[in-house]
């Protein structure tokens, strides 16, 4: 199969992974609001490879779906990092609720 | 047995076109800027640099292959794209962190559709063995990658109903393998590194944040 000679790579990059993400890199800043939360969105590259070779027209529009609901995703998990984030009181709705 | 070390050990033959170094090497810098993400999670500059490693990773992608419905992939990403940028700017701050639950459920459900898509055109991807036939290990990778993403989708639904978010880590996690599973089947190494990257990474920090807790 294609991927068997990706599986030293993929054991590579699982040891890289739990490596990275050692804890309590900053209290102050939770977990989605950092850069990890794009990684992820590497799932928009296989919708637009499955797009690009679609064959039938319900693969096309399967894969098309993808990379539209995809890129909603990874926008969303890029940009909201990004957004200011004011140092206040978490609202009533959300009080208590764990941050992850 | 040969272990060269050549561009289509690195993923680059994909669906059987000529390797090629440029395409390999934009797949492992793309990886590389996302694991720089990671390792700098707590900055700021660390999701500008993810942000820049997957836009990479989407320019390898539609660089490599023979776009065969470029208009309508253009649509897609402008609309989605356009969509999650409206959102992203106009949601109220507080409800920000069910923005990503959100965003993750909706991953999960592309790795859903990803995976049906590539089932139903196996012959693009050579998944198929001499008869046509998908093989079993390319369906069960298929497999992996639905039941994966479904799970990933449902997760997140009991999130948002149950108004909780101590299973964050674990939903990413999950998305990450449903892209690494994808990646396997696919032979696409910026897939299977960065799936297995958020993976691992995800799974740490779950299960990190899930110990605390049963502390506190």
């Amino acid at each position: 199969m294609n991927g068997a000679s990706l599986l030293p790579l993929f054991l590579l990059a699982v040891a890289g992974g739990f490596i990275a993400a050692r804890p309590d890199a900053d209290p102050d800043r939770p977990l989605w609001r950092g850069g990890i939360g794009a990684l992820p969105a590497i799932m928009l590259v296989g919708a637009v490879i499955a797009a690009a070779e679609a064959g039938s027209a319900s693969a096309r529009y399967l894969a098309l779906f993808a990379v539209l609901i995809a890129s909603v995703a990874a926008v969303l998990l890029v940009g909201v990092p990004e957004r200011r984030w004011p140092p206040i009181a978490p609202a009533e709705d959300d009080a208590g609720e764990d941050d992850a | 047995m040969s272990a060269a070390f050549d561009p289509s050990w690195l993923g680059a033959r994909i669906d059987g076109v000529d390797p090629s170094p440029l395409v390999a090497g934009m797949w492992l810098v793309a990886a590389a800027l996302l694991l720089c993400g990671l390792w700098l999670r707590a900055h700021r500059v660390g999701n500008r640099l993810a942000l820049a490693g997957g836009m990479l990773a989407v320019g390898a992608a539609l660089y490599s292959h023979d776009v065969v419905n470029l208009p309508e992939i253009a649509s897609a990403l402008a609309i989605g794209g356009s969509i999650g940028l409206t959102l992203a700017r106009r949601c109220a701050a507080h409800r920000l962190p069910w923005l990503v639950v959100v965003a993750y459920g909706l991953l999960g459900l592309a790795g859903v559709a990803t995976s049906v898509a590539l089932f139903l055109n196996p012959f693009a991807f050579a998944l198929v063995d001499g008869q046509g036939h998908v093989t079993p290990a390319h369906g069960a990778l298929l497999l992996a990658g639905v039941a994966i993403g479904g799970l990933v989708a449902l997760g997140a639904l009991l999130m948002l109903v149950r108004r909780t978010q101590s299973g964050l880590a674990l939903v990413g996690s999950g998305a990450g393998w449903a892209a690494a599973a994808l990646g396997l089947a696919m032979g696409n190494s910026a897939l299977l590194l960065v799936g297995g990257m958020a993976g691992a990474a995800g799974l740490r920090l779950g299960w990190r944040a899930r110990a605390l807790g049963r502390v506190a």
